[in-house]
């Protein structure tokens, strides 16, 4: 399956893209995009530690939510809204 | 492209405009008040020990509107509140600028302040928007995990 990332804020810039297509095996969870680009980009490992999944209207809560063929997920830093 | 989501108790609202607090008051101004908790984020001209020359927002907008509805349901449930705003600026601003704004009415002054705390508290723990700080010798993402110990340590 291939899903659509889109990076948002300090993660955009680390990319260095908005969007990346990743492919994962049928069935891929969260959890497994999260090992997908911990063994892509050990380098953003801090990264990886703290981002927290969304799809357009929602976060995710769970790391084993299923994946589906063709969505686009948002990956979301931590946050710094406000004053 | 302001995004806005209005209910009678709530009022919701993204802008890379100039924020009111006019505008803010005014929506909160209604006769079951008497009294009114106005909190305003404006942009510091220091940060980390260096001078700050702007700031920009970015945020998730669609999630971010969604975020902040849950935050003022909540709010609404805990506290006897008639109504509260919650007024973001978004992309580019200078020092003294005003970035945010949260407003809480209610019969009574407690219950406002208590609302109004809890609102701009739990903005900066969820809801998607990022800030970047510009310096003379270049920039940073605040909360960004590759800087270790500042992030998330209270105002920013």
């Amino acid at each position: 399956m291939r899903v659509r990332v889109r990076w948002m804020a300090v993660l955009r810039e680390r990319m260095g893209e908005a969007v990346t297509v990743v492919e994962l095996p049928d069935g891929a969870r969260v959890r497994d995009l999260r090992a997908y680009l911990e063994e892509r980009r050990p380098d953003l490992r801090r990264y990886w530690e703290r981002v927290r999944w969304a799809w357009e209207d929602a976060y995710i809560d769970r790391d084993d939510e299923p994946l589906r063929d063709g969505e686009v997920l948002y990956a979301i830093p931590p946050v710094s809204g406000g004053l | 492209m302001p995004f806005r989501r209005s209910a009678e108790a709530y009022d919701l609202y993204l802008t890379e405009e100039a924020l009111s607090l006019d505008d803010v008051f005014e929506r909160l101004r209604m006769a079951e008040v008497g009294g009114i908790a106005l909190f305003v984020g404006t942009v510091r001209c220091f940060a980390e020990g260096q001078t700050v020359e702007g700031l920009h927002y970015e945020s998730h907008t669609h999630l971010a509107l969604n975020e902040l509805e849950r935050i003022v349901q909540t709010a609404l449930h805990r506290w006897p509140v008639r109504r509260l705003a919650v007024h973001h600026r978004l992309g580019d601003l200078g020092v003294g600028d005003v970035a945010v704004i949260v407003g809480a009415a209610a019969a009574h002054r407690g219950p406002a302040f208590e609302a109004c705390r809890y609102v701009i508290d739990a903005l900066k723990q969820t809801v998607p928007i990022w800030k970047k700080e510009y310096f003379s010798t270049g920039y940073r993402w605040v909360a960004d995990p590759a800087e270790g110990s500042m992030t998330g340590s209270g105002d920013e």
